[in-house]
């Protein structure tokens, strides 16, 4: 055995002479790496942040205590509950004002009391600061940055309104908080003056609470009639909830990214054996074994993997930087401001990262490197060796391919609720599909021919071409289509998703007005409505009927899930898309209390089926047993939500109210008109009130949609991009190893621009292959992300919807990203020199 | 006298001329609320029991405070700390219809000093005196609170009074019973502190209170006896400027005698003038000690890890009243890290000559 450093030695020399080929290799590496990286680090400090600065505002709190009706929570429930040595309690009392048009989040506060602003808090507030909240009735506190953005001086005097009340407060001095993204447009104040302020006096909104599960019982009996306990619906878990579908469709996007990294390697790998056979021969007959140059190859593309990939982990961490802004960008569209948010560098996603990749090279290795080992001393080798191999590995390819076909299926069937399951699935498919691709492409072209060879010499020339060299076009074809695919099966998905959901809100929202208070954008308890209120929008002229809405939480197997109790009125029943059943019977069940609706996605997580019973609980621990009359399509509440009637809710729960108003108006009605009627209605509510079109709903929801998915054009781009390098790096190959054929070509008159004609042709010719085998790919892509990834994740069914547009996208996409990749090869076979070429 | 913590943290804002920072503690803002608008201690009061134990909201400062050294049958031993400050942010109440608007904050300081563990566990509290949270009252009985740590007293104001906390790291539940009648300190309970008319307290004490209870520490249950002491100060400013910190001592003598003394540090290291002490002998009679008639001088240190040097190790000597002692650290890391860290621990006193252990107290040093 010869020492392995000369064989390494070896490596470095080949690789000395073919730099094309070890740049290309170390860039698709880095690049493959570096999208799932970012992707990773992106996500990972979006959710970091967040949950950082959400649990300084609301704590690590497991429990709430909420008025069942009224006013809110009497003061003396949270000095009762201090007095019993409970201190990891929190006051809270907020409302919304508006200062200089904008509007203010007013959270009242006791700063001395643990835990809001202990050590671990992110918001800071001078000593002084603390004591003159106190002292001084009307003081607020602003972000420094908020203060600086309005132009507001310290020590001024603020105009205010609240619920359409003038009123004022001083700016007493500023807090520094380390993530001032959800801290922009809230003003803290001492508890006293928001209880003066809101016109709350005595009251709060909620104590929050710390509970283990041995003390919920005893706490649910002690506490008052008027208020119940419920489990915290934190922000977190809100936001958690809202950003999972496009995290988990970016976490998809960036493994293909790596999938397409690997065959790139694996081209590479392959085609630096097949350069080096005579060098291989050569080492054999001095003595070189067969499990030498399997190392040697092994410890190459180990190498060559390890400083691609951290080469990968440096662009994977610049590009984070920016998939973060957009990231966060989705994010501030859930919650209402914008800030930098610190981009961390998570040491588990950088070796997450190279171990995926590196893993992926010495896969992709595997089969060079046993070819390598395969080569026999006493074989003068012939370049079209491995071609002539290419077809006899066509038929066992296929066959591979087809039983990992059927093994992605049987994992699919088996590991019938499993996400992983369904990922692994995905890449299974793909991968039996980039199998096929060789055969594919023989086929393609065997039907191409007689209609190709009728164009003349050159296209006939380039179709042989392109034949002859199969065995390494096909990799240039196979990650380009994979590209490829994997943008037409993204593509496919949201486009299926986005017309779903907009289908679903013109659906969903049957009326025309809706009114709620202003605060249900963070959570989706909102703040009750005078019920007065409903008979008196029902006289308003131009009003044809009224629903009702009250949106609360009950715990369905310990998770806390939305509860709508829902009084449809005349319209709201249209609003409801069953996946079975239906009809004015089940209503009429549903408002006698005999059953109750799920959503979709509920009963996906809960296995639930209609005539099933769901089990809950009311305020005071009681189980209340209902039965599922009907599941309906949702796309709202990821992790599922229940409606019931009001009588239902009534007969079970003491809590009473109404959250939310819709109004159905006449044909005749004049929109505008209602509103004004409206907002006198609504004026000097005690809770901040919004009242909006469905239109306006609409719009904004979609518009959130849209931003969500942007990001996913990048990745799609990307992906792209390092199958734009892999057909780069192949037709570099080729060319280079034809550089004597076209010299003979040049030599026997073929002029340079017809050389340029014909490689401009061929790289059309892959580039029109590999679009057109990602078309199939890339349905059944679209169809596993939406009807088992999507699914799986969230329980969410939704529409395919298929534009032939997408066909002419990804063709021409695809002959695009080739035609670029050939665009130097081309210009440097056009300076070919002859008497060079011919020596080389 | 007693802790002047907070007037202490008054002199340190008003030495500090830099601009408030992120890092300064809750205590040294604390000294930032202007005298003015509050009652001061110029001259000697009527005192009227039990109305005097409850708060006095027109001075800015109050405190009530117990000290002990308790052990229980296997001669275990325990010092304890309870510290109830009332703080006045302002005068007058803010004008607000809500029941969370005051300006009296409270603050609590516990510690107990587990003397065979050599570990000393302490905690703070604030808390606002609003909708029933924190205060003092005098109705059904006598009772000082934050949430639920409180001393209360019997019906009316009578003995035996609870001490009662439930802290993080331990359980106190004491019952104090007073030994001997009440001692008005300084000159008929007006201590003058500072040079200046009206940089004085009230102050009065408990000097020996039998105490019998229950402390629950890693775990384990102790039923103790012991003796506490009990101190209540009221004022509105204390020191003077040249004034850094002090040295106060209460002792229990085996022998039934009680001893009081503190000794005001200036700038220089001197003593000042104003450093005075009680002798309380067992039938209750009080001879005031003026700091002419005391020797005292640290002689071994501890050094935290701040780097402040604290004296661990006292001579002690009264020439007039012939004593001579060693006052003696029962161990060193008796620290308060509570804003401004101060020491305050347990120790023993040891005949200077027999090295026999004579009595019991507590010490306190600020200032270092």
């Amino acid at each position: 055995m010869l020492p392995p450093m000369s064989l390494l030695r070896s490596s470095i020399r080949f690789f000395r002479q073919h730099p094309w080929q070890f740049w290309l290799t170390l860039l698709s590496i880095a690049l493959g790496t570096a999208v799932m990286i970012a992707v990773d680090l992106a996500n990972h400090s979006a959710r970091q942040s967040f949950a950082n600065s959400i649990d300084n505002v609301s704590g690590k709190m497991t429990h709430h205590i909420v008025a069942n009706s009224g006013q809110g929570v009497p003061d003396i429930v949270y000095a009762n509950l201090r007095l019993a040595g409970m201190r990891q309690t929190a006051a809270m009392i907020e409302g919304d004002v508006v200062i200089a048009g904008e509007v203010f989040q007013v959270i009242g506060i006791d700063p001395f009391a643990e835990p809001l602003f202990d050590q671990q808090s992110g918001v800071s507030i001078e000593p002084m600061l603390m004591l003159q909240l106190l002292t001084e009735p009307s003081a607020v506190l602003m972000a420094e940055r908020t203060r600086q953005r309005l132009g507001f001086s310290l020590s001024s005097e603020l105009a205010l309104s609240v619920n359409g009340k003038q009123s004022s407060v001083m700016l007493q001095g500023v807090f520094t908080s380390t993530n001032q993204a959800v801290m922009d447009n809230v003003l803290f104040t001492d508890i006293a003056n928001a209880q003066q302020l809101l016109r709350k006096t005595g009251f709060l909104d909620r104590i929050e609470l710390i509970l283990t599960e041995e003390q919920i019982p005893s706490m649910a009996q002690q506490l008052p009639q008027s208020v119940k306990l419920i489990t915290s619906p934190t922000k977190t878990q809100a936001l958690d909830q809202m950003t999972k579908a496009f995290r988990t469709n970016l976490t998809a996007m960036s493994l293909l990214a790596v999938l397409v990294g690997a065959f790139l390697v694996y081209n590479t790998m392959t085609f630096s054996v097949l350069q080096r056979r005579k060098q291989f021969a050569v080492e054999r007959l001095i003595g070189v074994t067969q499990r030498d140059l399997f190392l040697q190859m092994l410890i190459e593309a180990v190498l060559i993997g390890l400083v691609g990939a951290l080469l990968g982990v440096f662009l994977g961490a610049l590009l984070g930087q920016a998939l973060l802004m957009l990231v966060m960008q989705t994010i501030d569209d859930i919650f209402r401001s914008t800030d930098q948010v610190a981009f961390s560098i998570n040491v588990w996603s950088v070796v997450k990262g190279l171990g995926i990749t590196l893993s992926a090279v010495i896969l992709a290795t595997l089969v060079p490197a046993w070819e390598a080992a395969k080569t026999q001393p006493v074989h003068v080798t012939r370049a079209s060796m491995l071609e002539g191999r290419f077809n006899q590995v066509l038929k066992p390819l296929f066959f591979i391919g087809a039983l990992m076909g059927l093994f992605a299926f049987v994992v699919l069937v088996v590991f019938q609720r499993s996400l992983i399951g369904g990922f692994f699935a995905l890449f299974l498919m793909v991968i039996a599909y980039s199998l096929w691709i060789p055969s594919l492409t023989v086929a393609a072209l065997a039907i191409l021919r007689p209609w190709w060879e009728k164009m003349g010499t050159l296209p006939a020339m380039v179709l042989r071409a392109v034949h002859s060299s199969l065995s390494r076009m096909n990799i240039a074809i196979i990650a380009l289509a994979i590209a490829v695919s994997a943008t037409v099966g993204v593509g496919i998905m949201i486009g299926s998703f986005r017309a779903s959901v907009a289908d679903w809100l013109a659906m969903t929202l049957q009326s025309d007005l809706y009114i709620s208070s202003v605060n249900d954008a963070e959570s989706r308890v909102e703040g009750k409505l005078p019920e007065s209120w409903l008979s008196k929008a029902q006289k308003l002229p131009g009003v044809e009927s009224v629903s009702s809405g009250y949106s609360t939480y009950v715990e369905v197997e310990q998770v806390p899930t939305p509860l709508l109790v829902l009084n449809p009125g005349e319209h709201g029943k249209q609003g409801f898309r069953f996946l079975e059943g239906g009809g004015e019977e089940l209503w009429q069940d549903y408002m006698a209390g005999e059953v109750i609706f799920i959503s979709e996605p509920l009963a996906y997580h809960h296995d639930l089926n209609v005539g099933d019973r769901l089990l809950t609980k009311n305020e005071q621990g009681v189980s209340v047993s209902a039965m599922i009359g009907g599941i309906y399509q949702d796309y709202s509440a990821t992790q599922g939500m229940l409606v019931m009637a009001p009588g239902f809710y009534e007969k079970h729960w003491r809590d009473r109210g109404i959250s939310s108003i819709g109004l159905k108006l006449t044909a005749s009605a004049d929109g505008d008109q209602v509103r004004q009627a409206l907002r006198a209605l609504t004026e000097g509510a005690s809770t901040a009130i919004r009242i909006r079109s469905n239109k306006e709903i609409r719009e904004v929801s979609l518009a959130i949609f849209d931003r969500t998915f942007a990001i996913t054009n990048v990745l799609r781009l990307l992906v792209i991009i390092v199958a734009f390098v892999g057909v780069f790096s192949a037709l570099m190959a080729v060319l280079l190893e034809k550089t004597r054929e076209f010299s003979v070509l040049r030599a026997t008159g073929m002029t340079s621009t017809q050389l340029a004609k014909m490689i401009l042709m061929q790289t059309l010719l892959i580039g029109f292959l590999a679009g057109l085998f990602a078309l199939p790919l890339g349905w059944a892509m679209s169809e596993l992300l939406i009807h088992v990834i999507n699914q799986r994740s969230f329980g969410w069914t939704m529409e395919r919807v298929f534009s032939g547009w997408v066909i002419f996208e990804a063709i021409g996409l695809s002959m695009l990203a080739a035609l670029l990749a050939g665009i130097y090869p081309m210009y440097r076979m056009k300076k070919l020199i002859i008497r060079e070429g011919l020596s080389a | 006298m007693r802790l002047m913590i907070l007037a202490l943290s008054l002199f340190m804002v008003a030495c500090d001329k830099q601009p408030q920072s992120q890092e300064m503690e809750l205590q040294d803002w604390l000294g930032g609320i202007a005298d003015e608008g509050f009652e001061r201690a110029t001259e000697p009061r009527q005192f009227t029991f039990p109305e005097d134990h409850n708060a006095h909201p027109g001075f800015r400062n109050e405190w009530w405070y117990v000290t002990g050294n308790v052990a229980d049958k296997n001669g275990y031993e325990f010092g304890y700390q309870v510290t109830f400050f009332r703080i006045g942010l302002s005068p007058d109440k803010p004008k607000s219809d809500s029941p969370w608007a005051t300006n009296q904050l409270w603050m609590a300081h516990i510690a107990l000093s587990d003397i065979p563990k050599q570990r000393h566990h302490h905690q703070q509290r604030l808390v606002r005196q609003a909708i029933g949270l924190a205060g003092s009252e005098l109705e059904q009985n006598f009772r000082v609170w934050l949430e639920d740590w409180q001393i209360i007293s019997s019906k009316g104001a009578d003995f035996p009074w609870k001490v009662q906390i439930k802290a993080q790291d331990f359980v106190l539940d004491l019952a104090l019973t007073k030994a001997k009648p009440l001692v008005l300190q300084g000159q008929q309970g007006l201590s003058q502190k500072g040079k200046q008319k009206g940089n004085a307290s009230y102050y009065y004490s408990y000097p020996r209170m039998d105490t019998s209870g229950t402390i629950k520490v890693n775990k384990q249950s102790y039923s103790v006896k012991g003796l506490s002491w009990f101190d209540r100060e009221w004022s509105t400013s204390a020191l003077d400027d040249n004034q850094v910190g002090w040295d106060w001592f209460a002792l229990q003598f085996d022998d039934g005698n009680d001893f009081m003394y503190y000794q005001l540090r200036q700038t220089t290291g001197e003593a000042d003038v104003t450093s005075s002490g009680k002798w309380i002998a067992g039938d209750g009679s009080v001879t005031e000690i003026s700091k002419d008639e005391v020797y005292l001088q640290p002689i071994d240190y501890w050094k935290n890890e701040k780097g402040e040097r604290y004296p661990v190790v006292w001579q002690f000597e009264i020439p007039t009243l012939k004593k001579k002692w060693l006052v003696k650290a029962r161990f060193p890391e008796q620290m308060m890290d509570t804003g401004v860290s101060y020491w305050e621990g347990a120790v023993e006193v040891l005949d200077a000559v027999s090295k026999q252990r004579v009595a019991k107290g507590y010490l306190e040093m600020t200032g270092y």
